[in-house]
């Protein structure tokens, strides 16, 4: 038999980094309700956000090119700021299985520097979901088109992106008045998922998820993933929280239960659960979803939720056609922009297993754009060519 | 003037590459001419992407090829320039301003020094080192664009400055293996900023010019734009890495690798059913389809131009650029590059090679443009130290704010 002498190796080490300012507001606020929070990190390039912040490790970016006075809003600084801190980010992602990024998209540090820090971490064989929030309606079209682009950079760099408007997290919380209180609302709907996420990578539900199978649901990385959530107490407790999630605004058209090709269902409920609470919402779940959508589920009963029963859901949508053209071998194009190169991800598809970097693996590698560029182009491209006999 | 070289009339450049290290002794002709008397290169070893790796080896590798070069050239050599490069070579812009206080306005050399010591001083993090500080346009009360702002009236004068700075740690390091060999660095030049005294000529800087050198282990570029150095880079990509890139994708060995690609290799793919014949391996015979090998080298030189596309687009820089694109050192002769490149940069782009460069086997070869940039940086530059013993400061030589500002078409010859 054997003994580890340390418990923590068998923890996964999960980390929550928020990257730039909003994030790391919304980080605090959640932290303030949060019991046993995984280890966070705040990263922003404004001294002042980290200075306030509770995270449990600050990481400034671009201390030169910005010096600690912000981005400016331009996701441009960001991604300088983030490539210039490389080495930093990499010290933190170094002991890590599981880097969850959260990014309040449309400003500069979060918008430019997430994906050049999601790629970094990739290559430091962390798994990395990025969770984003786009802005708020009232925020303008400029914000709005940033912010997209941005997840459209994430959606390149990581494993899996979840993303979701402000706007939707502040009606699907059901408060507007006051504002702090919408805020609060909105932060709270993302902190909740965190931590729903979090307890079940980390194995302590009585029904819990394995990474892989989260990244097999989330990884098909042409379909954008969304969440939701129901929450319900007292008596037919369980029957409500499954319709408020059945109608939750912020699984709208393809992400809808019942039109997503794929989900993952946590419950989260005080510790008083009954097996029958659990058995009917999965059967009814599974009723509603389309009969050929793969359902992961995961149960955490904890005395903490005292009598309420939750519901977080993670969809994925109807599997949308390559937003891209595939790069045919013969392809003498301009050089894509560095969203649309695909740094290594889903093993399978590559030739070589893992990425060889040959005589340069004992040299400090050279990063630019978040991408190791000693890692020969064809692997990180997935260039296909006929093989040598 | 000359007389305060210990080698006569001749220079002595060294380059440590990380593929070659080269030796080269070169003297000045009448006609500003230069002319080659020895060249001594070695393939290096204890050196990756420009940075010394192990040291013995590399301490060794320079003392064979420094004997090979006495073999042929029996004058023995105390002093050298030594040209660096690595992904550690990093630029900081800074913009200074002075006010003219003359009576008439008028803007006096005085101003001119000052204002250039205003834009110099910047405070970098201690482990870097400035290795050039290259000054481009000097502004008239924030409008007027000018070159040459002595005898024009203002308010006030600034100055747009450039740095060049590289580590420290690595500096020294190549430092003491000059040292080692009781060699004495009379300066460190940037060899991207080598390669282009080289290469370009006048008129090619004045239209605005890109200079690629295309090394071993690290891609060095310089743009000029508006009679001035408009951007300096360095990218850790290299041949090695269009080398491993083959072996990767081949399971190939280095060797066998860098033969594939020394003799079929092309930057531009090719649709055709022909392949490369391996030397047997366990009595099994090996090919290499030609169509996938172009394939690989195309894909790795096409980022490595579209990442520096990337950043001269960003900085505004490629509008200016007239003359088009120069594709230097060793990595220029693989085929086809300056066809890829054309198509990338969207401008005319050519094969560069030292030019006004004398001597056996001296024409046509872009491999050795560092290594010649820096004996036209020494020729001048000792010829200079007459004038300005005291300026010479061991590894910082802030010579080039003549170089850039004043005389700068002097380092053309």
């Amino acid at each position: 038999m054997i003994f580890s002498a340390d418990r923590r190796d068998y923890a996964r080490q999960i980390k929550v980094a928020a990257i730039g300012g909003g994030a790391c507001r919304a980080l605090d606020r959640m932290l303030l309700r949060w019991p046993r929070p995984p280890c966070t990190v705040a990263v922003d390039t404004d001294d002042r956000s980290l200075d306030a912040s509770r995270a449990a490790a600050h990481l400034p970016l671009g201390g030169r090119l910005t010096k600690g006075f912000g981005s400016g809003g331009d996701p441009r600084v960001g991604k300088l700021a983030a490539e210039e801190s490389v080495a930093e980010w990499r010290s933190i992602c170094a002991d890590t299985d599981w880097m969850i990024l959260l990014a309040a998209l449309g400003g500069g540090t979060g918008t430019g520097a997430a994906s050049t820090l999601a790629r970094v971490a990739m290559s430091c064989g962390t798994r990395v979901t990025a969770l984003a929030t786009l802005p708020f309606d009232f925020e303008g079209n400029e914000r709005m088109q940033r912010a997209q682009r941005g997840v459209r950079e994430l959606h390149a760099a990581c494993d899996a992106v979840i993303a979701t408007s402000n706007s939707g997290l502040v009606t699907a919380a059901g408060v507007s008045e006051p504002a702090t209180a919408a805020f609060a609302a909105a932060d709270g709907a993302v902190g909740f998922m965190l931590t729903a996420l979090c307890r079940m990578i980390q194995g302590q539900g009585l029904l819990t998820l394995d990474m892989p199978s989260l990244q097999r649901l989330l990884g098909g990385r042409a379909q954008p993933a969304a969440f939701g959530f129901g929450r319900a107490e007292g008596s037919g407790r369980a029957a409500t929280a499954l319709a408020d999630l059945l109608a939750c605004p912020l699984l709208a058209d393809d992400h809808r239960l019942s039109h997503a090709n794929g989900a993952w269902v946590g419950i989260l409920a005080g510790d008083t659960v009954s097996f029958l609470e659990i058995e009917t919402t999965l059967v009814e779940l599974r009723a509603a979803m389309k009969p050929e959508a793969t359902l992961l589920t995961g149960v955490y009963a904890d005395e903490s939720f005292g009598d309420e029963f939750n519901l977080a859901a993670v969809t994925t949508g109807a599997r949308r056609k390559a937003e891209e053209p595939g790069l045919s071998q013969l392809d003498v194009s301009m050089p894509l922009s560095s969203a649309a190169r695909r740094p290594s991800a889903t093993e399978e598809q590559l030739k070589f297993d893992p990425p060889k970097k040959g005589r340069f693996n004992d040299v400090d590698p050279t990063i630019v754009g978040g991408e190791d560029l000693d890692i020969p182009t064809f692997i990180r491209r997935k260039i296909r060519f006929e093989a040598a006999r | 003037m000359r007389a305060r070289n210990d080698n006569g009339d001749t220079v002595v450049g060294l380059e440590i590459g990380t593929t070659k290290v080269v030796f080269m002794v070169a003297e000045q002709r009448d006609d500003a001419d230069i002319t080659v008397r020895a060249l001594a290169t070695h393939p290096t070893t204890g050196l990756r992407k420009g940075q010394v790796v192990d040291y013995e080896s590399a301490r060794t590798c320079l003392r064979e090829t420094l004997h090979e070069l006495e073999q042929n050239y029996s004058i023995p050599i105390h002093r050298l320039f030594l040209s660096l490069s690595g992904p550690h070579i990093q630029t900081s812009r800074n913009r200074g301003h002075v006010a003219v206080l003359n009576d008439d306005h008028e803007i006096t050399e005085e101003e001119v020094r000052h204002v250039k010591q205003v834009a110099a001083a910047i405070t970098l993090p201690e482990d870097r080192v400035v290795l050039h500080t290259i000054f481009g346009r000097y502004r008239i009360d924030d409008e007027q664009s000018v070159l040459r702002p002595e005898g024009m009236e203002g308010a006030r004068l600034s100055a747009d400055m450039l740095a060049v700075h590289g580590s420290q740690t690595h500096l020294r390091n190549l430092a003491k293996l000059v040292r080692d060999l009781d060699l004495e660095c009379r300066a460190t030049v940037f060899s991207g900023y080598a390669s282009a005294a080289a290469v370009v000529r006048p008129e090619q800087k004045r239209s605005g010019v890109v200079v690629i050198d295309l090394g071993g282990g690290t891609t060095d570029y310089i743009a000029y734009a508006s009679e001035t150095i408009a951007a300096v880079g360095v990218l850790g990509v290299g041949g090695e890495h269009v080398t491993n890139d083959i072996a990767q994708a081949f399971g190939l060995t280095t060797r066998e690798a860098e033969h594939i690609k020394l003799d079929h290799g092309s930057a531009w793919p090719e649709r055709t059913t022909k392949a490369i014949e391996l030397p047997r391996q366990y009595n099994r015979k090996r090919t290499v389809p030609l169509a996938s090998l172009r394939t690989v080298i195309h894909a790795r030189m096409e980022e490595t131009f579209g990442l520096i596309r990337e950043r001269l687009e960003s900085e505004g820089i490629l509008a200016h650029v007239g003359a088009g694109i120069l594709l230097t050192g060793g990595g220029a002769l693989l085929r086809d590059a300056d066809v890829l490149a054309e198509k990338i940069f969207g401008k005319p782009c050519t094969v560069a090679s030292p030019w006004r460069l004398h001597g056996e086997g001296m024409a046509d070869r872009p491999e050795l443009a560092t290594v010649a940039g820096l004996v036209r940086f020494g020729l001048r530059n000792e010829s200079d130290a007459g004038r300005r013993s005291g300026l010479f400061d061991w590894l910082r030589v802030v010579w080039a704010g003549d170089d850039e500002g004043v005389e700068q078409d002097d380092i053309f010859g």
